[in-house]
C-alpha cells in the first residue's frame, strides 16, 4: 500500500507524456498537412495554360487527364481554361505569364486565328488539338486525322450492310472536334464508300444534352425510315440511340456504329446490337499535345503534325 | 550549516513548485496549443482576405483612371498613381511556377495585374501626347482586362474557399483529438502532481509515523526493537538518527546498569564472607591463643617430667613425655594455615609415637609418604593426626581385635589423595552424610566444631569449589577411610 502513492504518481507521469506526445504530433501533424495543402506544390519550369470548352464531358477529361499526366512528367505546369467566345480568358491569356498555350478551338477561325498570332507575337508557343485551322501559319497540331476518321466511318458502313447504305451522321456539341471537321468527315466517308452509298450522308446534330440522341434517333428513323446505318460521334449519343434500336425492335436492321468505349458500348458490341465503335484517345491527344508543346518552349520547333490515330473495335456479329 | 537541499521547507516548497509548475506548464501549453490552433484556423483564410483587398484595389483604381482620361486632371492622375503603387506593393515579385492550381491561378491573376498597371503607365503617356483614339481603344481593353482580374479573384477566392473548408473539416477533426489529449495532458499532470506532492508529504510524515511507533514501544519498556529505519528530509533525519542513538544509548546504560548491579552483589557477598572469614579467624586465634595459655605451662612442666624421669632412669616415660612435648609443640606453635607436608607429616609422627606408647600390643599404626612429597608438597595444618585420633577415639569403641590405622600419600597428576584407613567399627550412612555437610556460615560462625568435622569444614573452607575435597568410605564392622583429595594446581583460598 505503501507504494501506491508512487506508483500512481509514475503511471500519471507515463499518461502525461503519452497525452503530452500525441497532443504535440496532433498539433504538427495538422501543421504540416495544413502547410503541404496551401504550401504549394512541387516546383516547375514552365507553366502553360489548356483552353477546352466548358462543356461537360468524358472526351475533355480524358484529354485534360492526359494533358495532367504527361506535364508532369515534362517538368511543366498546366492550368486549365474555359474557352468560350463571350469569355476575355483566352484572347487575355497572353497577359498571364503562361509559356505556352494548347487549345481545342472551338472559337470561329476568323475570331481565332489574330488571337493566335497575338499569343504568337509574344513569343507564347501554341499547340492545337484535335483539329487544326487553315492558315497560311502551320500551328502545330496533336489530334485525329478527321479524313481518316470518316474514312474508317465508311468501311464500318460498308461492312455492317451488304446493301447500298444509306447513312445518317450524327455530330455533337460534346464532341466540337468532330463537327468542327465535317467536312473532312464526310469526305473520308465518301471516298471510302463510293457507289455503295445509295444516297448523300444525312447530316445530324445533337446537342450537349446527353439524351438528345434518343429524340433525334426516333424523329430519323420515322422521318427517314431507308436510313439503314447511323453513325455517331460521341459515346452519350451512341448509348441513348442504341435505347431507341433496342425498343423499336431494329436490332439488326438498322446498323449502329457507335463512338468511344464504355463498359455499356462493349456489353452492346459483346450482344451484337452495336455493329462496331469507333475509339479515339483523348488521353494520349492531352499528353501528345504537352509533350509537343513542351518542346516547343525549349528547343523551339517540335513535329507540326501528330496523328493519335483512331481504333476499331467490332461487334460479335 | 544544514545542507538545505533535503529539508523539510525546500522538499515542501520544491514539491509545491513542481507540481505547481507541471500545472502551470501544462495549462500554458494547452493555452499555446489552443492559440496555435486559432491561428491555423485564421491563416486558412488570409489569402481569402489578401485576395479580397487586391480586388477592392483593383475596382478601386479604375476611378482615378477613367477620371484622369476623361479630365486630366493632376489630383486624378496623383489618385491613380498612388493606387497604381499601393497595388503593385500588394501583388508579390517573384510568382514561382507549381503544379498546385491555386498558386497557378495567382500566378496569372499577378500577372495580369502586372499587365494591367503597365496598360495604366501607357494610357497616361497616351493621355498626356493626346493620343485620343490609342487610349480610347486602350481603356476599352483596361476596363475588360479589370473585368476579367476581378472574375479571376471570384473565381480563385471561391477556389480557395472550398479547399479550405476541406481543411476546415480536417482542422476541426483534429480539434476535437487535441481537445481531448489536453484534456488528458490537463488531468495527467494534475493526478501526477498531487501524487508527487503526496510522496513528499511522506517522506515527512512516515517517518514520523515510524518515530511514533518505535516510542510507543519505548515507553512500554521495549528497548529492543529495530532502529527506525527511514529515507527522511534532513531534519526528520535528524530527529531518527537521535531516536536511535537516545534508544540505544538507553539499552546500553540500562545494560551497564544491570552488570554493575551484579558486579555490587558480587562484591557485597564476597565482602560478607572475607568478613565471615575474619571472624573466623578471630575465634580460631582466640582458641589458639587460648591453647597457648596453657601448653607453655604444660611444656614447662612435661620438661620437669622428662628431667625428672631421666633423673629416675625411667627412659620410657622420659621418651614418652619428650614425643608429648615435641606433639604439642607443633599443634601449638604452627599458626601457618598452608604448611609443608614435612611438617605435618612430623607432627602426625610425634603423635603415632604417642600412640605406640600408649597402646603398645592393641593398635598398629603406619604411615606410608613418599619422602620426594615432603618438602615439594603443602598442605592445610593439621588435617591428618585430628583424622587419626578421630579413629584412635571412636573407631575402636568395643572392638577386641586388633587395631590398625594405615595414614597413606599419594599422587597421581596433579592430585594429591591423604588416606586415613582403620579396621574399626565403621560409620554408618547417616553420620557420614552429617559429617560431611557444609555448614552455613552461620554455623561456621556459631558452632565450635572438634575433630574430624573440623578437618572436613576447614578443608571446606580452603577448597570451596571442590565437592570431593573430603570422602569417607565405611563399612560398618570392617573399617573406615577417608580421603583428602588436594588439586595441586589450584590454589588454597586463604582470607588475607
Amino acid at each position: 500500500m505503501k507504494q501506491l502513492p508512487r506508483i500512481l504518481a509514475i503511471l500519471f507521469g507515463v499518461l502525461f507524456a503519452v497525452s503530452l506526445f500525441y497532443s504535440l504530433e496532433t498539433i504538427l501533424t495538422l501543421s504540416g498537412a495544413l502547410a503541404r495543402a496551401g504550401g504549394g506544390g512541387e516546383p516547375r519550369e514552365y507553366h502553360v495554360a489548356l483552353f477546352l470548352p466548358a462543356t461537360p464531358s468524358m472526351f475533355f477529361d480524358r484529354v485534360v487527364a492526359g494533358a495532367t499526366e504527361a506535364a508532369g512528367a515534362q517538368g511543366v505546369a498546366i492550368s486549365v481554361h474555359p474557352i468560350d467566345v463571350a469569355s476575355p480568358e483566352f484572347p487575355l491569356a497572353r497577359h498571364s505569364g503562361i509559356d505556352g498555350v494548347i487549345i481545342y478551338p472551338s472559337y470561329p477561325e476568323e475570331r481565332l486565328r489574330p488571337l493566335l498570332e497575338q499569343l504568337d507575337s509574344v513569343g507564347i508557343p501554341v499547340v492545337l488539338i484535335e483539329h487544326g485551322v487553315a492558315d497560311e501559319w502551320p500551328w502545330s497540331f496533336v489530334g485525329t486525322n478527321s479524313f481518316d476518321l470518316g474514312r474508317r466511318m465508311g468501311e464500318l458502313a460498308a461492312e455492317a450492310l451488304p446493301d447500298p447504305v444509306n447513312l445518317a451522321l450524327v455530330y455533337s456539341e460534346k464532341s466540337p472536334g468532330v463537327a468542327s471537321e465535317r467536312e473532312l468527315v464526310e469526305l473520308g466517308i465518301n471516298t471510302t464508300m463510293g457507289r455503295r452509298l445509295a444516297g448523300p450522308v444525312l447530316r445530324k446534330q445533337t446537342g450537349l444534352n446527353p439524351l438528345d440522341a434518343e429524340n433525334l434517333t426516333y424523329r430519323i428513323l420515322r422521318d427517314e425510315p431507308h436510313v439503314n446505318v447511323l453513325v455517331f460521334t460521341d459515346p452519350a449519343d451512341t448509348l441513348a440511340a442504341v435505347q431507341v434500336i433496342i425498343d423499336l425492335n431494329l436490332v439488326g436492321r438498322v446498323q449502329v456504329i457507335g463512338f468511344g468505349m464504355t463498359e455499356t458500348i462493349q456489353n452492346y458490341l459483346d450482344q451484337g446490337i452495336l455493329a462496331a465503335t469507333i475509339v479515339v484517345n483523348p488521353r494520349q491527344i492531352g499528353a501528345d499535345s504537352v509533350r509537343v508543346l513542351a518542346g516547343l518552349i525549349r528547343e523551339g520547333y517540335s513535329p507540326g503534325y501528330v496523328d493519335t490515330g483512331v481504333q476499331v473495335v467490332r461487334g460479335t456479329r | 550549516m544544514r545542507p538545505l537541499g533535503n529539508s523539510i521547507r525546500t522538499q515542501l516548497i520544491f514539491s509545491s513548485f513542481i507540481g505547481l509548475a507541471f500545472i502551470v506548464l501544462s495549462l500554458f501549453y494547452i493555452l499555446v496549443v489552443t492559440l496555435q490552433l486559432q491561428q491555423i484556423a485564421n491563416d486558412q483564410f488570409q489569402t481569402e482576405r489578401f485576395f479580397q483587398e487586391l480586388q477592392g484595389e483593383v475596382l478601386r483604381i479604375q476611378d482615378p483612371l477613367v477620371e484622369f482620361l476623361s479630365s486630366r486632371s493632376s489630383q486624378a492622375l496623383a489618385d491613380l498613381l498612388i493606387e497604381e503603387q499601393i497595388l503593385r506593393g500588394m501583388i508579390p515579385p517573384v510568382r514561382p511556377v507549381t503544379d498546385d492550381p491555386f498558386q497557378l491561378a495567382s500566378r496569372e491573376i499577378f500577372f495580369l495585374i502586372d499587365a494591367y498597371l503597365d496598360m495604366i503607365q501607357e494610357a497616361v503617356t497616351l493621355k498626356r501626347a493626346r493620343a485620343i483614339e490609342e487610349y480610347t481603344v486602350l481603356l476599352e481593353t483596361m476596363q475588360q482586362l479589370n473585368g476579367h482580374i476581378t472574375d479571376r479573384i471570384d473565381g480563385i477566392s471561391l477556389f480557395g474557399l472550398r479547399r479550405e473548408l476541406a481543411n476546415y473539416e480536417q482542422i476541426i477533426g483534429v480539434s476535437r483529438q487535441l481537445l481531448f489529449w489536453n484534456l488528458a495532458v490537463a488531468i495527467s499532470a494534475f493526478l501526477s502532481s498531487v501524487f508527487l506532492i503526496f510522496l513528499s508529504i511522506s517522506r515527512v510524515t512516515e517517518p514520523m509515523h515510524q518515530l511514533a511507533l518505535a516510542a510507543e514501544a519505548l515507553s512500554s519498556g521495549n528497548f529492543d526493537v529495530e532502529d527506525v529505519q527511514a529515507r527522511a528530509v534532513t531534519e526528520v533525519g535528524a530527529v531518527v538518527a537521535a531516536f536511535n542513538q537516545m534508544k540505544r544509548d538507553i539499552r546500553l546504560y540500562i545494560q551497564e546498569i544491570n552488570r554493575q548491579k551484579e558486579i555490587e552483589q558480587g562484591y557485597m557477598s564476597e565482602k560478607l564472607r572475607n568478613m565471615k572469614m575474619q571472624q573466623l579467624l578471630k575465634r580460631m586465634e582466640l582458641y589458639t591463643m587460648q591453647a597457648q595459655m596453657n601448653p607453655h605451662f604444660l611444656f614447662n612442666t612435661i620438661n620437669t617430667g622428662v628431667q625428672l624421669a631421666i633423673m629416675e632412669n625411667a627412659e620410657r616415660t622420659a621418651d614418652f613425655m619428650e614425643k608429648l612435648a615435641h606433639f604439642f609443640r607443633y599443634n601449638i606453635r604452627e599458626r601457618n594455615l598452608i604448611v609443608p607436608l614435612r611438617n605435618e607429616i612430623s607432627g602426625l609422627e610425634a603423635y603415632i609415637q604417642i600412640l605406640r606408647i600408649r597402646f603398645p600390643r592393641s593398635l598398629d599404626v603406619s604411615l606410608n609418604v613418599p619422602p620426594e612429597l615432603l618438602d615439594s608438597r603443602s598442605v592445610p595444618a593439621l588435617i591428618l593426626q585430628p583424622l587419626v585420633e578421630n579413629s584412635v577415639i571412636h573407631a575402636f569403641r568395643g572392638v577386641t581385635r586388633h587395631g590398625a590405622i594405615t595414614v597413606t600419600v599419594s599422587e597421581a597428576g596433579h592430585i594429591m589423595r591423604l588416606c586415613v584407613q582403620d579396621n574399626g567399627i565403621g560409620m554408618d550412612q547417616p553420620l557420614i552424610a552429617r559429617m560431611l555437610q557444609r555448614h552455613s556460615r552461620d554455623e561456621e560462625l556459631s558452632s565450635k566444631v572438634m575433630g574430624l568435622e573440623n578437618v572436613i569444614q576447614r578443608l571446606y573452607f580452603f577448597y570451596p569449589d571442590r565437592e570431593d575435597v573430603v570422602t569417607i568410605h565405611s563399612i560398618p564392622g570392617e573399617g573406615t577411610e577417608v580421603t583428602i583429595t588436594i588439586d595441586m594446581e589450584v590454589e588454597p583460598c586463604i582470607p588475607s
